[in-house]
């Protein structure tokens, strides 16, 4: 009898311990990363697109976002990115690289705070970047959105890092 | 004796999987419902954008930034390659209305022996995005320009995040755009 009211302490108390983690996030600036694998998370934020034109599938990205009620922080042709806002709450942060001499990667990431004062989680649903980004992206483009098989997807002319010889004695 | 104590800790077990669902809205959810497209996605194009005969795109990004500029915004983002200025303004938002209600109601809760902390709108952020884009096969360039602000309360607090759909405020910055452009804004 008396272990089971013990028991049901020890119940209790992993009830209240569970309560305290549940939405208990510290630190503001943390980002909460995703808990799926390299592999899945790339098929889901990447697609490649017909063009080989980097100029053109970032205006439609800007476009897109733009349409889709973002902010545009930030541009930057050269390196291929665009980040953008929305409702202070939203993070996205796009991508473009080629791929071979006719197609275009693009790959988009987004964090989102769900309360003002809690940390920045990654998006991790294929469902979101699907239709709220791709989709209505490809019709800017007026390309279809290809997934992206693996292994394919491997930046052309990769470079192989190499260690760094130190210098000859003498 | 083992039977019940077993079921308590499943019992336990069972919260401990609940409480935490309870506790948080999931992040990918949230994500969903933010980052749909706004309603009258159709109406606010139409209100954001106008084209302008000219091909000069950079013309109209420097004519563009003088509006913001006039108009007291900050510019944070330009760039020409991609067509784009960003920027953003803070303005004081306090009403001396809302301030007042504010703080009646806060009296009428003392005297009914409860505590409310008066809350107003403190300062807001307005932030501008402005695409321009050449026309195919025409000789116009449009121009979009989107305005959202966020408002923060007399605690610091975010506490408001909209997108502008006041048609006055375009019309505003369109007008004061063709001015600077000497151009004719054509509706779309």
């Amino acid at each position: 009898m008396i272990s089971t009211r013990i028991a049901a302490r020890l119940g209790l108390l992993l009830v209240l311990l569970a309560a305290l983690p549940a939405c208990q996030t510290t630190r503001r600036d943390e980002v909460m990363m995703s808990q799926k694998g390299a592999v899945e998370l790339r098929a889901m934020q990447s697609r490649a697109f017909d063009t080989p034109d980097r100029y053109k599938t970032i205006r439609a990205i800007v476009a897109t976002l733009q349409d889709l009620g973002y902010t545009i922080d930030k541009v930057e042709t050269g390196a291929g990115t665009v980040s953008a806002t929305k409702l202070t709450a939203l993070r996205l942060t796009a991508s473009v690289y080629p791929r071979g001499s006719t197609q275009t990667i693009v790959r988009s990431n987004a964090l989102v705070r769900v309360q003002q004062q809690q940390q920045q989680n990654q998006v991790d649903d294929p469902e979101f970047y699907q239709k709220y980004f791709f989709e209505p992206l490809s019709k800017a483009l007026f390309l279809t959105a290809l997934q992206v098989e693996d292994g394919v997807d491997v930046p052309p002319e990769s470079i192989q890092a190499e260690p760094v010889q130190k210098a000859a004695t003498n | 004796m083992i039977k019940k104590f077993s079921s308590a800790v499943l019992l336990g077990g069972m919260l401990l999987g609940a409480v935490p669902l309870v506790g948080c809205m999931n992040a990918n959810e949230f994500a969903k419902k933010i980052g749909q497209p706004p309603q009258g996605a159709v109406e606010m194009r139409s209100l954001q954008t106008r084209r302008f005969e000219s091909l000069d795109e950079h013309a109209l990004l420097s004519a563009a930034q003088q509006t913001l500029q006039d108009l007291g915004f900050t510019i944070s983002e330009a760039s020409a390659d991609a067509g784009v200025l960003a920027g953003s303004k803070q303005r004081d938002a306090t009403e001396s209305g809302q301030i007042a209600g504010q703080v009646a109601l806060t009296v009428v809760m003392a005297l009914l022996g409860s505590a409310h902390t008066p809350t107003w709108d403190k300062e807001q952020t307005i932030n501008v995005t402005l695409t321009a884009t050449p026309i195919q096969n025409s000789k116009q360039t449009e121009i979009r320009v989107s305005f959202d602000r966020h408002m923060l309360n007399n605690h610091g607090h975010l506490w408001r995040a909209e997108l502008l759909m006041d048609e006055k405020i375009y019309q505003e910055f369109f007008d004061k755009f063709a001015q600077g452009a000497f151009l004719e804004a054509q509706k779309i």
